[in-house]
């Protein structure tokens, strides 16, 4: 049996079809996060929305070939300015799970608190939040609960999965379970690192590397210190 | 088996027991979920090793190979130990995935 493209997945339809939501891309570190949002976003699923990067070094953007609707953002120190900086109903935000975990912040930090407030109005922005995290016992899940979530599992290992929320230890298990299935089964043509499967809609998907990526771009704050 | 730590499925029952697990959020209960392909041959094994005295690693280790070897994860969080194993026979449905690729309009 053939592939499917992801256009006739559920995740693709449902996503097409809304106008707001937050993607979470769970994993561990180096089991390509990045590239799988990238890849998500490059399948045209949020259509004509540019894209946000949180926090983003404004000279790696610049520098390397993001898309013309690439665009770095400085979270705002005042979240009422948050409109000036991220447009309704016209961007998808991206969020990088380094910055939390860069400079020993944790999930009280500012930023993590604006997070919360901001995932709460983003319905009313209509935006699209992703985010990648290695593991959601650093987020606050309550955050997500009034939220449309979709969740991408990418593989965890056995130490972060020990750590990871009650909730989340069953449905990262089975992804693990998948996506290690799919990495033995088609490792002669597919990148073990390419597959994701999403809890939410029950699905596995092979994330293609964007035309346009370089593997300097699963990196963006190496070197620096986000904030 | 209902009241049993034990619960074997088909694999083509895969789908649904994702959904069930993912959709219970606190598992409370000591537990072992075994997938395979062809369950009484699996619990033929178990029964005769543990008749024949057999335990510990070895009839781990057979009982790993039978299953299809490697593929498990146990994991140990609270009162959940939940054990997956998976298949050597894969099933019809093992290319049921989707591939995302770049649109065609997706302009640097």
């Amino acid at each position: 049996m053939a592939p499917k493209t992801i256009q006739e997945s559920d995740l693709y339809r449902r996503l097409r079809g809304a106008k707001h939501g937050v993607i979470l891309v769970l994993g561990t570190g180096q089991w390509g996060k990045t590239v799988t949002v990238h890849s998500l976003i490059a399948s045209g699923v949020f259509g004509d929305r540019n894209i946000a990067l949180v926090n983003y070094p404004t000279d790696f953007v610049e520098s390397h070939a993001y898309p013309k609707n690439y665009r770095s953002v400085s979270w705002p120190e005042d979240l009422s300015k948050i409109s000036d900086i991220i447009h309704p109903s016209r961007d998808v935000v991206v969020i990088d799970d380094a910055i939390f975990i860069a400079g020993a912040r944790d999930f009280s930090t500012r930023e993590n608190r604006g997070l919360q407030k901001m995932m709460t109005i983003s319905s009313h922005h209509e935006l699209f939040f992703i985010l990648t995290i290695q593991n959601t016992s650093m987020l606050d899940i309550s955050m997500f609960q009034s939220q449309d979530v979709y969740m991408i599992h990418k593989h965890m290992d056995i130490i972060a999965l020990q750590n990871e929320r009650d909730q989340q230890v069953v449905s990262q298990t089975i992804a693990n379970c998948v996506l290690t299935k799919y990495m033995r089964s088609h490792k002669k043509a597919i990148h073990p690192k390419a597959w994701g499967y999403c809890s939410t809609t029950k699905e596995i998907i092979s994330f293609e590397i964007p035309p346009w990526w370089h593997p300097a771009m699963s990196k963006p704050f190496y070197g620096v210190i986000p904030g | 088996m209902k009241d049993s730590p034990l619960t074997i499925v088909s694999s083509k029952e895969l789908r649904m027991l994702m959904t069930a697990l993912s959709a219970r959020d606190n598992v409370k209960s000591s537990q072992e979920v075994v997938l395979h392909d062809n369950a009484q041959a699996y619990l033929t094994l178990k029964s005769w090793l543990e008749i024949m005295g057999v335990s510990g690693f070895l009839r781990d280790s057979l009982l790993a190979v039978h299953a299809g070897g490697g593929l498990s994860r146990a994991v140990a969080n609270d009162d959940l130990f939940l054990r997956l194993q998976m298949l050597r026979n894969y099933e019809d449905d093992e290319d049921d995935y989707y591939t995302c690729s770049a649109a065609a309009d997706d302009a640097v």
